[in-house]
């Protein structure tokens, strides 16, 4: 096996994903080092999303070819609790409504999954309440949305909170963010930022897809890669991502072929 | 002595619709040792008497041939806490019959327990239960049945509800033998309500039958069926329920539900909700689901660290959360979760 270098958080190699035997991702590579924000920017269909679904292990992605390391394991040995047991969060595009399952019983749950995957001693009712009001503190994140059943009847914006709840409480190393900004108000975005910004200490990192300029603005990508047909066409800094939003694919040389 | 020998027990005709798909031979043509009337257990509150009258209803008379006697348990004072009343097989091979009429007078709140259970073999229970509810009385009753296999269960439910009164039945079907449950209502006063919720929680070779039949005949009345399967292994569930909403029952409610989750490809479900209706001053609906564990809830769960078989157990008390939380009573609640050590959030 090649060695992955330390500071190397994941790596994926030549990947060919299939979904229903129609290849969507094909020779697709790509290496995210500690403390790098990538941002995954491209046109509808292109393969964004199944990407990230692949990295966490979604049924839907069948690796063909390739592989992905993730802090130099082999990640597509792991299942997907694993992988989230692991360091591997991906924030849902649209998280599913779970009614019967109360919001905070399945927070401490999944804390608690991943501090016994850890070796450590899982926290009771009140070091749980303890640690949440900790981590959440500094955002404005209303802790009502704890009482209710997991995303049962939350608006869209609700919905996102709740997925900044568990990135916060679980605390990952790789943080993959599915369009998180959609259906946000510009204040809500300010809260994924600053919740996001504030997990940055230069140990973890974030590959995030996001059609919204705003979203790049408050969290500065260190890479911009643009995903078309399956694979990663161009790579480049943030300034990408501003000819992008300027000029839009065609400029730099993309066409939309569905149309 | 076997069932089929008992003289005015007739076995349902094979056009007869209500039975259709519900295997009662093996009941019918089994020798059962031994015979016996079975007390219930709340002795001093409990009278008896004779009963000559005989039913339509093919199942409820198999209880009165067998023993005629009729046990009375009349409340005349609300009751704080749950009654409880438990009845247990105790011998292999026997036939145990109880005919229990449970009287709430008017104006009165009770709630009652009744546990059926079973650790011995080829043993059935015949159980008949005719409950009355007398003006603006209120019951809210839960049944446990834990049969353990090769033992067998039929279970007949006669109501009675004077106007206004309030009738709510929790049934908990555990075990792991064949059960037959019978369920008839002739709402003929207003203003009354009915809910009967049904958590059916299966595995290995069991059946349930529940059989429902309600009819509507007076006005403003309100029925809600609503029975929740989960079936392992080889279990089968058969979920009849009929409601019938006649010309003078005018803004009626009348609804019925059954959501299953097959856990097995060689689980079984049946579920044939029927409504019958006269009239168009109604609210009245119907529906059944079946399927699987959603995936993309499993795959929710996992995608925070849940491993697979603690997801899934998470969304099937998931499912079944509703049935105990729809028990009103704290006090019954409390004791049902205790009974079923159902200890979730």
């Amino acid at each position: 096996m090649k060695t992955i270098k330390e500071d190397t958080m994941l790596k994926i190699n030549n990947l060919q994903v299939n979904i229903n035997n129609k290849t969507i991702l094909e020779n697709l590579n790509l290496e995210i080092k500690k403390g790098e924000v990538h941002a995954l920017m491209g046109m509808n269909g292109t393969g964004k999303s199944t990407l990230v679904k692949t990295i966490s292990g979604h049924y839907d992605c069948q690796v063909m070819q390739g592989n992905i390391h993730f802090k130099n394991k082999d990640l597509l040995q792991m299942d997907v609790a694993q992988r989230a047991n692991e360091g591997i969060f991906m924030s849902f595009q649209n998280p599913i409504e779970v009614p019967g399952i109360n919001n905070s019983y399945f927070l401490k749950t999944a804390l608690n999954e991943k501090r016994v995957y850890e070796n450590k001693e899982p926290l009771d009712a009140m070091a749980f309440l303890k640690y949440v009001k900790e981590k959440t503190s500094h955002y404005e994140i209303d802790q009502k949305l704890l009482q209710r059943e997991l995303n049962n009847g939350f608006s869209g914006g609700e919905k996102k909170r709740n997925e900044l709840i568990q990135l916060l409480l679980l605390n990952p190393d790789l943080i993959l963010l599915d369009e998180i900004d959609s259906g946000l108000d510009v204040d809500a975005i300010k809260t994924v930022a600053n919740v996001i910004n504030g997990m940055l200490d230069g140990n973890k990192s974030v590959l995030m897809i996001t059609h919204y300029d705003r979203l790049l603005e408050l969290i500065k990508p260190d890479f911009v890669h643009i995903l078309h047909q399956g694979k990663i066409v161009k790579t480049g800094d943030y300034t990408l991502a501003l000819e992008i939003d300027e000029k839009g694919f065609e400029a730099i040389g993309i066409k939309d072929e569905t149309h | 002595m076997k069932l089929i020998d008992v003289l005015g027990i007739t076995l349902p005709e094979k056009n007869n619709e209500t039975f259709r798909k519900i295997e009662l031979e093996t009941l019918y043509h089994f020798d059962f040792k031994h015979q016996q009337a079975i007390a219930s257990s709340a002795a001093g509150v409990i009278q008896t008497q004779t009963l000559f009258s005989s039913s339509k209803n093919i199942v409820w008379n198999i209880a009165q041939q067998l023993n005629n006697t009729q046990e009375v348990l009349s409340i005349n004072k609300s009751l704080k806490e749950p009654l409880v009343l438990i009845y247990e097989m105790k011998e292999d091979e026997t036939l145990y019959s109880n005919q229990l009429k449970i009287e709430v007078k008017k104006g009165i709140k009770a709630t009652i327990i009744e546990i059926v259970k079973s650790q011995k073999k080829e043993s059935a229970f015949i159980f008949n239960r005719e409950i009355s509810l007398g003006e603006n009385a209120s019951l809210e009753y839960v049944k446990i049945q834990e049969i353990e296999e090769n033992n067998s269960m039929i279970y007949n439910v006669m109501l009675h509800q004077k106007e206004a009164s309030s009738c709510q039945m929790h049934a908990f079907e555990k075990g792991e033998g064949f059960v037959i449950n019978s369920y008839d209502n002739a709402i003929d006063e207003k203003n009354v309500h009915y809910t009967l919720n049904g958590l059916v929680t299966l595995q290995k070779e069991a059946y349930v039958a529940n059989i429902i039949q309600t009819i509507h005949n007076n006005e403003h009345s309100m029925s809600h069926i609503n029975i929740k399967h989960t079936l392992k292994d080889k279990s089968t569930a058969i979920f009849k329920a009929k409601s019938i909403v006649n010309e003078n029952a005018l803004y009626t409610k009348a609804f019925q539900n059954a959501h299953t989750i097959l856990l097995s490809n060689n689980a079984t479900i049946i579920a044939q909700p029927h409504l019958e209706i006269s009239i168009d001053e109604l609210e009245a609906s119907h529906g059944t689901t079946t399927g699987t564990l959603d995936e993309e809830q499993l795959l929710y769960l996992q995608a925070r660290g849940i491993s697979k078989e603690f997801a899934q157990t998470l969304l099937l008390n998931a499912f079944e959360a509703q049935m105990y939380e729809a028990i009103e009573n704290e006090y019954l609640k409390e004791y049902v979760k205790t009974h079923l050590g159902v200890s979730y959030v």
